[in-house]
């Protein structure tokens, strides 16, 4: 067996691991999806019509853009210990391979792992260059420049955050503060500028030191012992974030291109996913609860005290989401108060029907929508 | 079988198991099992399997039996006030790996009420742990850490599962100079001879067939 074939086994039997934690965790988005990794394939395919075309507005192209990017990182991360196969890291170590060769192995399980992410741009690109080679000697370097400029910055972030996504912190500034800043001023510059911007923005990213996260005193008692698990493990809760800011995204995407007559149901299935994919967190706490079942249980706390301050707890990881859908201003009162239901009954559920805690927001659901057909 | 008993109040302080059954899907650890131990000084021995950190379990009220009840001094060990007159240090207890040591220090503190600092640190040398992640501890530092949490809150009643498993000599000292002293109820499970084996001990010796007194 080569060294190639070995970290693709390594990486293949990662992967199975990953997607069978994943079913245990029975994060909402999974469970409410069986079919979300086909779909997936097919939101490239659907960005790319506004990512390359020159034409397309600012702010759509700019939130399709960053959509498309948190997606391809957060793909490449969340599958990074197998891309890199850290698991095993002393024993390849130990192998007598070039240190270039196990860089290049990295890369190409890297493009394997992110495969069309980041191989339907650079398709796409070559096909735009393929196809226009007769009209670019013809054609003046302004005019080719943003035909091009598009599908030529897709391919490189797109590559670069997958790059970071293995070896660098997370890009805070160019990949959260940027493109939000960007998406509320998008009219105020043209595309290249913004474009510019963003690549200036990594560079300046790349100087700065990287930030040390330390917790402070505050808080104490059972709220600190779920959130040093939960900076000690980030996995589960990070996936879950960044899944609501991608559902976010795409559906404000969808938001500005659908007529206003579908908009509130629009609405209404993001306050259903965002609801249960928050309450969601209950299942870290429950399951940390689990695992120090022994040690919790030798504390004099009630059941009821723990239960309380682990809600609690998923409710305040909650309150960024909750900031975005306010500032964004999808939702009308109804759907608040439908995100409040679902909320509780996802949290209901999780503590009282365990793995079949998504029977009781979709109840939740069906009494919502007969209410709401009843009355009006 | 050891005469002396510890009071509170005018009261003989009593672990008790009254009537305990426990099953763990066909195979019977405890049927109709009743014990009284009112002695200070008590120390559980036993073959592998025959259920001496289950007893354990039981008196800190971290399984709940079957049928029948624990009790200290007349009161459930399942209720949670109870539990802050009880200390336990058992490998089955495991410490959240996440936290560092001084993290667990003083959450544990926090949620009992009692302070942080206690003399069982310093005796072990765990200051300068502090800042490690408890799943980085070494075996023998890990017990000592458990050790300090079982005993931080000053309980009434500690039970402490293998208590010598992985401490070198100077610690060794340290912990028989602990059970020595200790002013309330102290209950080992461990097949080895240590401070607490002697003749003011009270023995149980568990068998698969039930309990038998020395």
């Amino acid at each position: 067996m080569s060294y190639w074939s070995l970290r693709l086994d390594i990486y293949h039997q990662s992967l199975r691991q990953w997607i069978n934690s994943l079913r245990q965790i029975s994060l909402g988005l999974v469970a409410l999806f069986p079919l979300a990794l086909p779909a997936l394939a097919l939101i490239p395919l659907l960005a790319m019509n506004v990512l390359l075309d020159a034409k397309s507005e600012n702010l759509l192209y700019l939130q399709t853009l960053w959509a498309y990017l948190l997606l391809c990182f957060g793909w490449v991360r969340l599958q990074r210990e197998g891309i890199l196969a850290s698991q095993f890291s002393n024993y390849l170590h130990s192998l007598p391979v070039s240190s270039s060769y196990k860089k290049w192995t990295d890369l190409g399980v890297m493009l394997y792992a992110s495969n069309i992410l980041i191989g339907l741009p650079l398709v796409m690109l070559l096909m735009m260059l393929y196809g226009k080679s007769d009209e670019l000697a013809a054609l003046s370097l302004s005019t080719i420049a943003s035909e091009l400029i598009p599908a030529i910055v897709l391919v490189f972030l797109s590559s670069y955050y997958a790059l970071v996504a293995l070896y660098r912190p997370f890009p805070w500034l160019s990949l959260l503060v940027f493109p939000l800043l960007s998406v509320l001023f998008a009219g105020h510059l043209a595309k290249g500028q913004w474009l510019t911007l963003w690549c200036a923005f990594l560079f300046i990213e790349r100087q700065l030191p990287a930030i040390r996260f330390n917790l402070p005193d505050w808080p104490q008692g059972l709220w600190r012992l779920f959130i040093e698990a939960d900076v000690q493990q980030p996995k589960s809760e990070a996936l879950r974030q960044f899944s609501f800011l991608l559902l976010f995204l795409l559906l404000q995407i969808c938001f500005e291109q659908v007529n206003p007559d579908v908009k509130p149901y629009a609405a209404s299935i993001l306050s259903f996913v965002s609801a249960v994919l928050m309450a969601s967190g209950l299942l870290n706490t429950q399951r940390l609860t689990a695992q120090w079942q022994y040690y919790l249980g030798s504390l004099p706390l009630s059941g009821m005290r723990l239960q309380v301050s682990a809600c609690a707890y998923v409710l305040m990881k909650a309150l960024p989401a909750l900031l975005l859908l306010a500032i964004s201003q999808m939702f009308l009162v109804q759907h608040w108060i439908n995100w409040i239901l679902f909320f509780v009954t996802t949290l209901m559920g999780i503590l009282l029907l365990a793995h079949r805690y998504l029977l009781a927001p979709i109840v939740m659901a069906i009494l919502a929508i007969t209410v709401s057909v009843v009355v009006g | 079988m050891a005469t002396n008993s510890l009071y509170e109040n005018g009261q003989v302080i009593v672990l008790e198991f009254d009537q305990i059954a426990l099953h763990y899907d066909a195979r019977v650890i405890f049927e109709q099992f009743s014990l009284a131990i009112p002695q200070p000084r008590v120390v559980i021995s036993g073959a592998n399997g025959t259920g001496k950190t289950t007893l354990l379990m039981l008196a800190a009220g971290l399984i709940a039996p079957q049928a029948g009840q624990v009790t200290f001094n007349g009161e459930s060990v399942l209720s949670s006030q109870v539990k802050k007159q009880i200390g336990i240090s058992a490998t089955k207890v495991a410490l959240p790996g996440f936290l560092s040591v001084k993290a667990l220090l003083e959450f544990h503190a926090g949620q009992f009420g009692c302070s942080a600092e206690h003399a069982l640190i310093d005796d072990f040398k765990l200051k300068q742990y502090f800042a490690t992640k408890v799943a980085d501890l070494s075996l023998g530092n890990y017990k000592k850490l458990s050790l300090v949490t079982a005993v931080m809150h000053q309980p009434q009643l500690l039970l402490l599962d293998e208590p010598t498993n992985g401490l070198d000599e100077q610690s060794l000292l340290v912990l028989n100079s602990l059970i020595s002293d200790y002013p309330g109820q102290v209950v080992i499970a461990s097949h080895q001879s240590m401070a607490a084996d002697s003749a003011d001990v009270r023995h149980i010796a568990l068998k698969r067939e039930g309990v038998t007194h020395t």
